[in-house]
């Protein structure tokens, strides 16, 4: 697959990551991925997805504070690059273009 | 705060690139504190779950997938390979993997039963040192475990074998009462010497050994304990027994969780010598010296039986304790428990019956996946695969079952076991180390078996590929057809085989005996009834309560039938019968007490005369057979026969004759058996 293009998981993480700001760590993710995208997904997938992303550039990362809920650990906070921006507006103008392609009334026929 | 398992860190630390597993234990850490409000179980399934969801190749150590190349590099492609063909065939995956997570911990729990019985009072280091005084009072007689030094002249401190010796009384619930702050509870006590726990190696919680030596002591289990004292420290605190003695006592001991392990059980133990009499009657146990000859000893001991006036034809002997649980040679209610061999034989067969029917299955799923993959196999090769690479394909992705179904099996494992174990009514104990070694090692031979087939299948149809010699033609197709067929005999056979070995387990695990046993309700009315002697003022009460209590149970218009006698399973005892008429020699026939109810109460069915009725009296001379008996005695007119006991020498009537029923486990053939008419006041009454 090439590296300019995203799969729904990963943009959906990409658009939360660039919402979530400074809260946007693995849980947190996840959280806001079943709150406003109605998708329940694993732990393990947000970890595997943000880590797909900030090897394909998209996305960087630094450490932030411990909690005691945490047992004392710190959370990895991601946030957006260029090139991740890029690519989410790339693919939201391959959205738009196309549903401005198909219009209105045959989507209502459907 | 309750804090994740560390079983959970460690495993991940092992598994997760380093630099992620801050951030990935900070999440499950957060995940596992947001589900508090969930019950443990679930909340362990969840952490748990998530846990395994990490294990994807982008998070996982370098040394499991660095560099692609070489061996690893290769390793790596052909794992991938396998997790998408299993993720391909979601349906085959998910029923093999069912299949060796509950193939495997059936045959776990059976094994560890296997394991229990097998290891049955092994704990005890002194074991083979020990035995049991037991006595035949003639030679037609059965054992009988008492205490013989109480019957015969003997004194263990001149046997030069001897080392120690101890007796031990056995009060079961309903016979003795522990009172703890005005409450009393039920239990089984045993009066034991000073000495208990020199023979037997239950470990102390608290206490030292010779906590027994003061008379004002008492030691409990922690069970018991807990179900007693609850959170509070029992240690110390004051109690009374009551039985047929009375006495306070404080708690000095507590038994650490009784293995499920041990033939013996017992809720709490009581100085022998606090107290000068105690009426249930003692039973021997001795330790022989290092290397000493039982034999001989038992010689000494039939010499001073045989020369006792009253029993001349009796034999007195040492029986070894290892041996009581497997043999069953008595029945005494110190032991909670008997063995069977041919039980443990039976569920032996079970337990490699449901690891093959598990291999079969699980090897039956994974051909059916190889032969919808074989054109693929064939094509990669035919493309430059090499064989060894497609053979070792299939063994990689017996690997990830393996991995897979191992983990997935412990954690149910350990996760179920304790709900499982009560729900089917069994007590048995964990033993991480083995259980675990024997979960992962049948999953691997399961695995392996099933690997090394497929593997096989791959190199034989590639060997099929490279003969350059003419092959004589076959009609495609016809293989596939052929193991399908094979396929859905094998599985009706194993769907058959699942049925049979369930309903034999219920059979054996059922002690139902086959009668009808419907809205029957058994209940302890009346703690021990004093001797006469002893306190008649008492004994009279006891008796006008009895009477009072059986009327308004008789009259009751919900009740159907009131009895006093025992249940049939495991009461039937053995006592030397024969015929009045005969001068045959006395035969040890199994014997059961019943009242008047007894009949109705179980709705037996009379074959001949009748059952007891207002006629007879408790203690009455009089007997009622089964169809059994009447044809092992050859009675052919019951009103014209009598049987003679050599207990009493008294002749008993026979009245009745009833169709034969199972009175033993429903796996023993139905034994010639005697009714008398005899029940004690503090016997638990049955009500229909």
């Amino acid at each position: 697959m090439s590296k300019d293009h995203i799969g729904e998981l990963e943009e959906l993480i990409l658009l939360l990551i660039v919402m979530l700001k400074e809260d946007a760590y693995g849980l947190a993710i996840r959280k806001a991925l079943k709150e406003q995208a109605e998708r329940n997904v694993t732990i393990g997938a947000v970890h595997g997805t943000v880590n797909r992303l900030e090897s394909k550039g998209f996305i960087e990362s630094k450490m932030g504070g411990a909690t005691e809920e945490r047992g004392g650990r710190r959370k990895r906070i991601f946030s957006i690059t260029a090139s991740g921006k890029n690519v989410l507006e790339k693919s939201r103008d391959v959205k738009v273009n196309l549903w401005q392609q198909i219009p209105e009334l045959s989507i209502k026929k459907l | 705060m309750i804090r994740p398992p560390k079983s959970a860190e460690k495993f991940l630390s092992w598994l997760i690139r380093p630099e992620l597993l801050e951030e990935v234990l900070g999440d499950l850490y957060e995940y596992y504190e947001e589900l508090s409000d969930h019950s443990p179980f679930r909340r362990a399934i969840y952490f748990w779950f998530h846990l395994f969801t990490l294990i994807r190749p982008s998070l996982l150590r370098s040394f499991m997938f660095g560099e692609r190349s070489g061996y690893l590099g290769m390793i790596q492609l052909m794992l991938k390979t396998g997790v998408r063909q299993m993720q391909r065939k979601k349906l085959i995956t998910v029923v093999s993997l069912v299949t060796l997570v509950a193939g495997v911990l059936s045959f776990q729990l059976v094994f560890s039963w296997i394991q229990n019985e097998k290891s049955m009072d092994e704990f005890h280091a002194k074991k083979d040192r020990i035995s049991v005084g037991v006595a035949r009072l003639s030679a037609e007689s059965n054992l009988i475990a008492f205490s013989i030094s109480g019957l015969f002249p003997i004194d263990y401190s001149t046997f030069s074998e001897v080392e120690k010796s101890m007796f031990i009384h056995t009060y079961m619930p309903g016979e003795i009462k522990f009172h703890s702050e005005e409450v009393a509870h039920g239990g089984k006590g045993l009066i034991v010497d000073s000495t208990f726990f020199d023979f037997f190696d239950f470990s102390l919680q608290s206490g030292s050994v010779d906590v027994l030596a003061d008379p004002t002591n008492v030691v409990i289990t922690e069970s018991y304990a807990d179900k007693i004292f609850g959170d509070k420290d029992p240690l110390g605190s004051v109690i009374n027994i009551t039985c047929d003695q009375k006495g306070i006592y404080k708690v000095a001991g507590i038994i650490e969780k009784i293995p499920s392990n041990t033939s013996i059980s017992f809720d709490f133990l009581i100085p022998r010598h606090s107290k000068n009499r105690w009426r249930r009657a003692p039973q021997d146990f001795i330790m022989l010296k290092e290397g000493a000859d039982l034999s001989a000893v038992n010689e000494k001991l039939n010499k001073i039986a045989q020369s006792s006036e009253r029993f001349p034809n009796s034999e007195a002997l040492l029986y070894p304790f290892k041996d009581v649980y497997e043999n069953k040679p008595f029945n005494i209610t110190l032991f909670s428990k008997y063995g069977s061999a041919s039980d443990l034989r039976t569920v032996t067969l079970i337990a490699w019956a449901l690891i093959l029917i598990t291999i079969i299955c699980y090897t039956n799923l994974q051909t059916s996946v190889q032969l919808a993959e074989m054109d693929r196999v064939k094509l990669k090769h035919v493309i430059g695969a090499a064989k060894s690479h497609l053979v070792a394909e299939w063994l990689i992705r017996g690997l990830i079952y393996f991995a897979i179904a191992s983990s997935i099996s412990l954690l149910v494992y350990y996760t179920m076991f304790t709900t499982v174990i009560e729900f089917i009514g069994i007590g048995l104990d964990k033993h991480v180390l083995v259980d675990s070694l024997v979960i992962v090692g049948a999953v691997f031979i399961s695995v392996l078996l099933s690997s090394l087939i497929a593997s096989s299948n791959v190199f034989k149809t590639l060997m099929d590929l490279d003969v350059r010699k003419p092959k004589k033609s076959r009609p495609i197709g016809q293989p596939r057809r052929v193991l399908a067929v094979l396929q859905y005999a094998i599985s009706i056979t194993l769907l058959i085989g699942s049925v049979i070995i369930t309903l034999q387990l219920d059979f054996m695990l059922d002690k139902d005996l086959g009668i009808d046993q419907t809205e029957i309700v058994t209940t302890q009315f009346f703690d021990v009834i004093p001797d006469a002697r002893q306190d008649s003022i008492k004994r009279a009460e006891v008796e006008s309560n009895h009477r009072y209590v059986m009327d308004r149970l008789g009259n009751h218009p919900t009740i159907e039938a009131v009895s006093q006698a025992k249940e049939p399973l495991g009461f039937a005892y053995d006592l030397p019968y024969k015929r009045s008429s005969s001068s045959e020699d006395f035969i040890p026939i199994k014997t059961l007490n019943a009242d008047p109810d007894f009949f109705e109460i179980f709705d037996l069915q009379l074959a001949e005369g009748r059952p007891f009725d207002e006629r007879d009296e408790n203690g009455d001379l009089k007997l009622v057979i089964n169809e059994s008996a009447k044809k092992f005695f050859d009675i052919q007119d019951i009103t014209q026969e009598k049987l003679i006991s050599k207990i009493d020498n008294e002749s008993y009537q026979i009245v009745g004759v009833i169709e034969d029923f199972h009175f033993e486990h429903l796996s023993q053939e139905i034994k010639p058996l005697i009714m008398t008419y005899f029940t004690r006041l503090d016997n638990d009454i049955m009500v229909k």
